[in-house]
C-alpha cells in the first residue's frame, strides 16, 4: 500500500467519528460516570460509523482515475 | 477502562463486601466497557476493509461507469453489516438504560448482556466473511 492510500485511508477513519453534539456528549458523561462506564467507548461505541466518509473519499479517487 | 472495573471491585470490598446487585452490576459494567471497545475496534476494521473491497474494484474496472457500477455492488453488500453495528449499538444503549433502572432489574440486566455478546459474536463473523472477501486473510 503507497504512503498517500495509507494517508487516504487513516484520515477516512478519522472522519469516521461525526461530531457528537456537545448536549448528547454532557448526557453520556453522566450516563457513563453513573456507573463507572468508559465515556469515550461509549461515545464510540453508539457514533454511527463514518460510512459517507469512505464513499466520498471513494467516489473522489473514481474521478481522478477516471476524469471527465 | 480496566482500571474502572478495578476501582469498583475495590469499593465494593472497601464497604465489607459487595451484594449480589453489586456484582451483577459491576460484571454488567465491565462486560459493556469491554464489549464498547470491541465495537469500536471492529467499526474501525470494518471501515477499513470496506474501502479496501472498493478500491479493489476501482483498480479493475475499465472505465468510470464501470467503476461506479462495481462500487455500487461492495455497497450494497455491506448494508447488512451496517446493520449489524446498528443492531449492536442498540442493544448497547438498552444495557445502559437498565443499568440506571431503578430498581434494578438483574434479569434484563443479564439478558442485555447476552444479547450484546451474541451481536459482537454476529458481528466477527460477517466482518470475517468481508476481510475473506477483500483478501485481508487473518
Amino acid at each position: 500500500m503507497d504512503p498517500a492510500t495509507a494517508i487516504a485511508i487513516i484520515q477516512a477513519i478519522v472522519a469516521a467519528y461525526p461530531v457528537v453534539s456537545k448536549g448528547i456528549e454532557a448526557i453520556i458523561a453522566d450516563v457513563a460516570a453513573a456507573r463507572g462506564l468508559d465515556p469515550i467507548a461509549l461515545t464510540k461505541a453508539i457514533t454511527e460509523p463514518g460510512i459517507a466518509a469512505v464513499d466520498a473519499s471513494v467516489d473522489a479517487e473514481i474521478n481522478a482515475r477516471f476524469p471527465g | 477502562m480496566k482500571l474502572l472495573a478495578m476501582l469498583m471491585i475495590a469499593l465494593c470490598c472497601s464497604c465489607g463486601g459487595a451484594s449480589n446487585v453489586d456484582l451483577v452490576v459491576r460484571d454488567a459494567t465491565v462486560s459493556a466497557n469491554s464489549t464498547a471497545n470491541t465495537i469500536e475496534v471492529m467499526q474501525s476494521l470494518a471501515l477499513i476493509v470496506y474501502r479496501t473491497e472498493q478500491e479493489l474494484q476501482v483498480a479493475g474496472a475499465k472505465d468510470k461507469a464501470d467503476a461506479q457500477a462495481r462500487v455500487k455492488v461492495v455497497r450494497a453488500m455491506w448494508v447488512s453489516i451496517w446493520d449489524a453495528f446498528k443492531a449492536a449499538r442498540a442493544v448497547y444503549s438498552n444495557l445502559v438504560l437498565v443499568l440506571n433502572a431503578k430498581p434494578l432489574n438483574t434479569a434484563a440486566v443479564q439478558t442485555e448482556v447476552n444479547a450484546l455478546q451474541q451481536r459482537v459474536t454476529e458481528l466477527s463473523a460477517l466482518l470475517a466473511t468481508a476481510r475473506s472477501r477483500a483478501g485481508l486473510v487473518q
